[in-house]
Order: structure tokens, then sequence, then C-alpha cells
């Protein structure tokens, strides 16, 4: 009760406060300006639809999450077969594989 | 009701002269708001012509659910938020200039004058408290209303509601001292 004579009261002495505001003519004529003016296409396209939003951030993130995940430095992939140095007879060396049971 | 159904119907169709007759009759209100929440008429300005195009170019998602004019009011408190928040970066930027030159200023008369009435009052209220004030005092909308327009909880709307109404509270009382004390 208190809360809702309250409001009246603060509405009342803002609406008085107020009452020479008003919208100038200028305002109205730039608006009936600028609404005639026709809007280029790419910007009456540009709200994007929601899952066209959700699908790109979507991309984004993922991109992110997989950049996170690939290490640093590449791994050597596990061998079985072991390697032995050879020197040839013209002194280059060569690496040769061995089969896993040797 | 039935001829702002039919206001929209034809702004929908894209009629200027509709768009005519919306300035001409929230026009007033869009404007107030607006001067209500940044204090300055140049920049309420700014605000309602923001409004008004951008009621004209959207005018498809409005749903019909809600009064056309409480449409119209959500997009102008909308506008002044995102005023605010440039001005405020661009505070940021320039404090330390402003401070230099508005250091030892004493209030002018138009000053003085503006902070008497409850609008300069209200406009001392950091920006979401006086977001708060215009909407539940100006614009007679509940917490629930407020909080909806705003995208924030209730708790959080009556929580600033109430803070809100003591620091007007606080101002209010303090001009009045210092009113009775210069009489």
């Amino acid at each position: 009760m208190r809360m809702d004579h309250e409001r009246k009261r603060i509405k009342a002495a803002l609406e008085r406060e107020l009452e020479s505001v008003r919208l100038p003519r200028n305002v109205s004529d730039r608006v009936m300006r600028a609404a005639e003016r026709k809007l280029p296409v790419w910007e009456k396209e540009l709200t994007l639809p929601l899952p066209v939003l959700v699908c790109v951030l979507a991309l984004f993130i993922g991109s992110f999450v997989v950049m996170a995940d690939s290490p640093a430095e590449p791994v050597p992939a596990p061998s079985s077969y072991a390697t032995k140095t050879i020197i040839l007879d013209s002194g280059v060396f060569a690496e040769a594989s061995l089969p896993p049971n040797h | 009701l039935n001829s702002e159904v039919e206001l929209v119907g034809r702004l929908r169709r894209g009629e200027h002269a509709a768009l005519a007759e919306v300035m001409e009759r929230f026009g007033d209100d869009v404007y107030r708001t607006a001067y209500l929440l940044l204090g300055d008429h140049h920049l309420a300005e700014d605000v309602s012509q923001d409004t008004f195009l951008t009621a004209y170019r959207k005018i498809g998602q409005f749903d019909g659910r809600g009064a056309f004019g409480g449409w119209l009011r959500s997009i102008a408190v909308n506008h002044c938020r995102s005023r605010m928040r440039r001005a405020s970066w661009k505070r940021l930027l320039l404090r330390r200039q402003d401070q230099m030159e508005t250091a030892g200023a004493a209030p002018g008369p138009e000053e003085i004058s503006v902070r008497r009435s409850l609008a300069g009052e209200i406009l001392q209220l950091p920006y979401p408290y006086r977001e708060v004030i215009v909407l539940h005092y100006y614009h007679d909308l509940t917490v629930k209303e407020i909080a909806e327009r705003l995208g924030q909880s209730e708790g959080t709307v009556k929580s600033r509601l109430s803070r809100a109404r003591r620091q007007l509270k606080v101002l209010l009382d303090g001009e009045e001292n210092a009113h009775g004390s210069r009489a």
C-alpha cells in the first residue's frame, strides 16, 4: 500500500518535471529520411540464424580443442624392429632393420 | 488497442506514414525515457532516432504478445545501455583529463537546479540502479516485468531496486538538508 503510494507520488513528480521534454521535430525528420533510404542486402541479412551461429561457434571452439590435444613435439612411432648401424667399406654410415627375434 | 494492432500491421507493410504516426504517439515517451537514463538531450535524441529506426526495420521481430509501446521502450533501454557502455570506456580513458578540468569547479546555477529535481537526483545514481528506478517508478513495471525486459533474474532486479531506493532516499534527504541550510 505504502509502496503503491510512493510509486504514484514519484511517477507524478517525474511526469511533472518531464512535461516540457518532448521529442524534437528534427529527430522525427531525420528518422523519416533514414527510413526512406534502402538498406543494402548484406545489412538486411546481417542477423544470423541461431543454428548457423551455434555451428560457427562450435567450429571455433572445436579447432581450439583439437589444437590443445595435439602434442607440441611429434612422438616417434614405436617400432618392433631393432635397427643397427653398419659402417660400409666406403666409410658411409647406413642403418639396417633387424628382424624382431634378432 | 485495435488501432495499435492496425498501426503495427501498417508498419509491417513498410508504410512510412505509419512510422510518422508511431513517432507522434510514442516519441515523447521514448525521448523522456532516454533522457531520464542518460541525462543528456543530444544522446537522448540519438537514442530516440536509433530506437524508431530499429523498430521500423525489425518490426518482424515484434511478436505482438505484449504492448507495442513496451517493445519500443525495451529497444530504447537497450540502446541507452550500449551508449552507456561506450561512454564508460571513454570515461575510463579520459578520466585523468576530466579530473584535471573539473577540479575545484563549483556547480553552476543550471546544474544546481537540475540536481534539485527528482530526475536530476535519479541521474546521480549508478546506471544499473537508474534503469530499474525508471522502469519501476516511471513506467510502472513490476519486478518480474523488469527482469524480463532486461534479461536479468528477479532476485537481481529486486536487490537493485531496494539499493537504488535507499540511495535515492539518501540523495533526496541530503538535497533537502542542503536546500534548507541555504534558505
